[in-house]
């Protein structure tokens, strides 16, 4: 490697890496081969180096142990199992051959380089679960080591250094080896890389090994800090760029095996295409840049594999006139197959043509219509915002009619495959609708249908009677058509109007504007589920938990109204604010996901209150980037994207998402904090300032940005400036009529003047708080602020009516209450008592709760209460570390005063566990962040008077 | 003369140009961080309380006083810190490898999840080789992991000490761990 070579890579690694998604691509296309692949390999490994983030003498810390060195030698025994000899080394360690003494049975070992986590423990025993003949299956898991059969053979890895395989070999290899993804698939777990070193062959059976690697997709895990996220030759696309992994992940690298083992090279591009041209097709579908245009399961897969009939030995045939006479035939009949929709198209809904003159039927049928071919798990509508984005890149004004040419021009421009008409003309007094799809490129006609509607009243009711028979046409399977069937108007509405009040009201992008559509459309039917469904998720979205329950009841009481989809979005929400049975919830959107694989809402509504408050961040992570997959002009999937990469401290992620999202003209609402918050854990002060003025010219936003700063001068203990700067939010709060929001504000100054000492100010600020309106996030701020001021009795009134309003509620009864009870527990000399009640929280402790969600303040309180308590009981290493955890975790609490206090309270730990030095540097950072602090606070005070007194 | 005094004097005088100052500074630096990192190395792994830089910066907080230097001078000291750190870890990690190469096969039995630590050594020995040959192609970017990853210096300081802007530092880094992460993985 020459050096001007490696100039060329360093620049155009930066170069890509800097550029917009989109560039990238073209970027790294223009460059020559050799050097895009080196750089894409350097652009892959940006999630393998996570050790080097840590200093090095953080990893070192038994460098000097005199412990004495282990040497696993041939007879050592581990527990139960008798080392035989080593079979090798992989990246992630050493792989022993064993015997299991109490069962005489052979095994393998896999010592790793470093202790799993928790989590990888707990997720290896469900892959232990895993039962299959082509699945090396894992029998025990250690604390740093795996159990596993042991396989009597070689990698395939090392068979195919001697050459490709017999086609029927690598046939019957291939359908195995689907057959295990399938049978993995099934239980959520993913293999993530899959590679032929990861794959053994003993004699006919190959197994997949290594499910060390593999990520179950329904649980936040954390792997090996060291190792990486699958062997870049094998990643696919997605992979590559560090995001998460699904099925279709292992269907990728799956490809690349099929084709090596048929080809005996590794996979390059561009690649050489294979002889079988049924092959050839399943490696292409499998190697698809895009997720969503490959096989989209293992069991799709395997259908498609066992198509293939094995190669029979070929006897030389002349060509005769009867063979071309076969082939012809067979071309013929294939061009006049009926085309059919497959389950990875998409259609493009044009405007209905509306001849009868009456405007109530404009944008509302064609919605109405959407409605009804959305119960439909295989068909897949563009949604309207990728339309509106679509007709600008054509130069149209992006509310421009639909009319069939430019809903050609967007399907073709999508990639969808078919455009729907729809037409409404009268007929004497009468209506006949018509509903047209032809396929946008071919032209040809997937359906025509057509039907009378005798009344207006009843042009609905025939509007979805042409649905269904438009959605048996098309090839879905009548089956899926009863299950998630209802006529359109119990579905949404009987009523024209508020069907048109509704639309019109999901047109807006902010609440305040939304609301008042979707009251009138409740008003003008009242028995509207989903409208009412809507208005209580707007309201509590906006603080307003107490109306929105409301509403949010009225929608469960008429569920059975509405149509499937419709149903889990209201049980959705009725757990989300209703019950706060956050669990519960989840398994509904998971459900909901499940049965209509295509739509992106329930993977962002799992990901925002559901994950995003109980701690689960990663996960929502990978929610989001589902959602957007399936829809990328989808606006609250980007804030929670990046919200959740900020509060895992990935501030480049979370400015990227931001890009993303103004790319698509998408940036709105809470969005618009995500550079704030960057500014502020990157300590740019400029950019602070500059980004706030920024967030306060946004309506929706301006409340909650003045919130913020507040919030960041009480934490810097400017008190005098942060209780002037606190009436802003609660008046901007309270003028636009949402006095929960108020309260919530006002209860976040009440726990800052608690958390400094000032006793009447607290309280003060409680009762106005209250006053201003309850709900359960207020009450629980007031009743912390009051019970850290020391005013019990008001304190346990309220917690004990949150017992017993919420007995469901997630964030109440593990994180309000417990810190609540700790807290009573301290104030009568209970550490011990304070401590047990903290236990249960423990599960929650880096979760933001409701009114971390809302409020931007609460989160990690129940570390700080836990930390208090080890200080009363006399444990003061136990309670720094406890302060320290919150001072490792700067991306949750942000602007939060509870970041003062934690130094604080750490400093005086150390203090009292006697380490001078570190106390007073834990002084020292803290009065930096307290070099303005007001003259006159007696909690400052004291802490500089603590610090000179140290040694 | 105190002895923060004396390592103080010979700071500034290095950085002021004299040579033969380094020798002794070093010295001095070297001995004490060299007694602080074992002991953190010993002792600190129930309660990981102690930030990243915060070795390097208590050595210059004992040694150093920090009235009558200059944040250029401050630079210098990490650097020469950072460099230090590397050394250390390295002979330390070399010595634990000997010694287990050499060392018994003790009988252990399954529940005693010590015996089974990561071997921090691998990584570090592994690092400083894949380092010295990065260092030759770019060394600039070679000197930002040292002072990152060996000296746990923060941007900020890698910005003083290097005198290059914050986005160079954070460039370097990043292509830095690309690159040496691969090597490593091969």
């Amino acid at each position: 490697m020459n050096s001007a070579r490696f100039r060329q890579i360093e620049t155009l690694y930066h170069a890509a890496r800097e550029a917009p998604i989109d560039e990238r691509a073209a970027l790294l296309a223009r460059a020559d081969p050799e050097l895009r692949h080196e750089v894409e390999l350097l652009l892959s490994e940006q999630n393998g180096a996570e050790f080097l983030n840590r200093p090095a003498i953080e990893h070192a810390h038994d460098l000097l142990e005199d412990v004495a060195a282990v040497e696993l030698e041939p007879g050592a025994r581990l527990g139960p199992y008798r080392i035989e000899h080593k079979l090798g080394e992989g990246g992630m360690g050493q792989v022993f051959r064993a015997v299991d003494t109490r069962l005489d049975r052979a095994v393998a070992i896999k010592i790793t380089l470093e202790d799993f986590s928790a989590r990888f423990e707990r997720e290896a025993r469900a892959i232990a679960s895993l039962n299959h003949p082509n699945i090396c299956t894992l029998y025990d898991v250690g604390p740093n080591y795996l159990v596993m059969e042991l396989v009597d053979g070689e990698t395939l890895a090392a068979r195919l250094k001697r050459g490709p395989l017999p086609m029927n070999t690598a046939l019957s290899y291939a359908s195995q080896i689907a057959e295990a993804l399938a049978e993995a698939h099934a239980r959520d777990i993913v293999h993530r890389d899959l590679k032929p070193g990861n794959l053994m062959v003993a004699r006919s059976t190959i197994k997949v090994l290594d499910f060390g690697l593999a990520k179950s997709s329904r649980d936040q895990t954390v792997t090996a800090s060291r190792a990486v996220t699958g062997t870049p030759g094998y990643m696919a696309p997605e992979q590559r760029e560090g995001k998460p992994a699904d099925a279709r992940t292992d269907i990728y690298a799956f490809g690349c095996v099929l084709y090596e083992m048929l080809a005996g090279g590794r996979l390059a591009f561009p690649r050489r295409r294979l002889s079988s041209r049924k092959l050839e097709r399943i490696v292409s579908r499998c190697l698809e840049e895009n997720p969503g245009r490959r096989w989209q399961s293992a069991a799709e897969l395997q259908g498609a594999l066992a198509a293939i009939a094995p190669a029979r030995r070929m006897a030389p045939v002349a060509m005769t006139a009867g063979v071309m006479l076969v082939a012809a035939a067979a071309a013929y009949s294939y061009l006049h197959q009926a085309p059919k929709l497959t389950s990875t198209d998409t259609i493009v809904l044009a405007e209905f043509t509306n001849i009868t003159g009456d405007p109530v039927f404009d944008d509302t049928l064609r919605h109405g219509l959407a409605v009804q071919l959305q119960q439909s798990p295989f068909l897949s509508l563009i949604s309207d915002e990728r339309i509106r984005r679509t007709l600008s890149l054509m130069n149209q004004p992006p509310d421009a009619r639909l009319t069939p040419e430019l809903a050609r021009g967007v399907c073709v421009r999508t990639g969808s495959a078919a455009v729907l008409e729809g037409s409404i003309a009268p007929l004497g007094s009468q209506y006949v609708l018509g509903l047209r799809a032809t396929h946008c490129t071919s032209g040809d006609i997937l359906a025509d249908e057509q039907a009378q509607a005798p009344r207006k009243e009843e042009v609905l009711s025939t509007l979805s009677q042409i649905a269904t028979r438009f959605r048996t046409r098309v090839g879905e399977s009548l089956a899926t058509i009863e299950k998630h069937s209802m006529p359109l108007a119990e579905a949404t509405t009987p009523s024209l109007e508020a069907l048109k009040a509704y639309h019109a009201a999901m047109m807006e992008f902010v609440w305040p504007r939304r609301l008042p559509l979707l009251q009138r459309a409740v008003a003008l039917d009242p028995e509207f589920a989903s409208a009412h469904a809507q208005v209580g998720f707007g309201l509590s979205t906006m603080g307003e938990s107490v109306l929105g329950r409301q509403s949010l009841l009225k929608a469960h009481h008429l569920r059975n109204r509405a149509s499937d989809v419709e149903r889990f979005y209201i049980e959705t929400l009725y757990d989300r604010d209703v019950t706060g049975n956050l669990e519960r919830e989840q398994r509904t959107l998971e459900t909901w996901a499940q049965s209509y694989p295509r739509d992106a809402r329930p993977h962002t509504l799992i990901a925002g209150m559901a994950l995003t408050s109980t701690g689960q961040y990663e996960r929502a992570i990978a929610e989001t980037a589902k959602a957007i997959a399936l829809d990328p002009d989808l606006t609250p999937a980007y804030g929670t994207r990046a919200f959740n990469q900020l509060f895992l401290n990935r501030l480049d992620d979370a400015v990227l998402t931001v890009t993303r999202a103004t790319e698509r003209k998408l940036e709105r609402g809470e969005l618009l904090l995500i550079p704030y918050f960057v500014a502020f854990l990157k300590g740019d002060d400029e950019e602070l300032r500059r980004t706030a003025a920024a967030a306060r010219n946004s309506p929706g936003v301006e409340d909650i940005i003045s919130h913020l700063e507040t919030l960041a001068l009480a934490r810097s203990a400017r008190l005098q400036d942060a209780r002037r700067m606190s009436a802003v939010p609660v008046e901007i709060a309270q003028q636009s009529g949402r006095r929960e929001r108020a309260g919530l504000f006002e209860a976040g100054r009440a726990v800052w003047e608690a958390l400094y000492g000032d006793v009447p100010a607290a309280r003060q600020s409680a009762s106005r708080a209250l006053a201003l309106g309850t709900g359960r996030d207020v009450d629980y701020a007031a009743a912390f602020a009051l019970a850290i001021a020391g005013d019990l009795p008001r304190s346990r009134a309220l917690a004990e009516n949150l017992a017993r309003e919420f007995p469901e509620d997630t964030s109440v009864q593990f994180m309000y209450l417990p810190t609540l009870r700790a807290l009573f527990s301290l104030a009568a000399d209970d550490p011990a008592a304070a401590i047990q009640a903290l236990e249960i929280a423990s599960r929650y402790d880096l979760a933001l709760g409701g009114v971390g969600f809302i409020g931007r303040f609460g989160g990690l309180y129940p570390i700080y209460v836990r930390g208090l308590a080890y200080l009363a009981a006399r444990q003061p290493a136990e309670a720094a570390a406890e302060f320290q955890r919150i001072l490792d975790h700067r991306s949750i609490v942000l602007v939060d005063p509870i970041d003062a206090m934690a130094r604080l309270q750490l400093a005086r730990a150390l203090a009292l566990s006697g380490d001078a030095v570190k106390a007073k540097r834990a002084y020292e950072d803290l009065f930096t962040l307290w070099k303005n602090a007001d003259a006159d606070i007696r909690l400052v005070k004291g802490a500089r008077a603590q610090y000179g007194r140290l040694p | 003369m105190s002895r923060s005094d004396g390592v103080t004097n010979l700071l500034r005088a290095w950085s002021a140009g004299d040579q033969g100052a380094l020798d002794r500074l070093a010295e001095r630096v070297y001995s004490e961080l060299r007694r602080m990192a074992h002991r953190y190395m010993k002792n600190e792994r129930q309660a990981n309380t102690l930030q990243s830089a915060g070795l390097v910066h208590e050595v210059y907080l004992r040694l150093v006083d920090v009235r009558r230097v200059e944040w250029r001078e401050r630079a210098q000291f990490y650097a020469m810190a950072a460099q230090m750190m590397r050394r250390i870890l390295v002979d330390a990690a070399r010595a634990r490898a000997s010694k287990k190469r050499g060392g018994s096969a003790a009988k252990v039995n399954i529940d005693d999840a010590a015996i089974l630590s990561p071997e921090a050594d691998q990584s570090i020995l592994a690092l400083h080789e894949a380092l010295a040959t990065f260092s030759r192609l770019a060394p600039r970017q070679a000197r930002v992991v040292e002072l990152r990853y060996f000296g746990g210096l923060t941007e900020e300081e890698i910005v003083a000490a290097l005198d290059i802007s914050p986005r160079t530092v954070r460039r370097d880094w990043s292509f830095a761990k690309a690159w040496l992460s691969r090597e490593l993985h091969r």
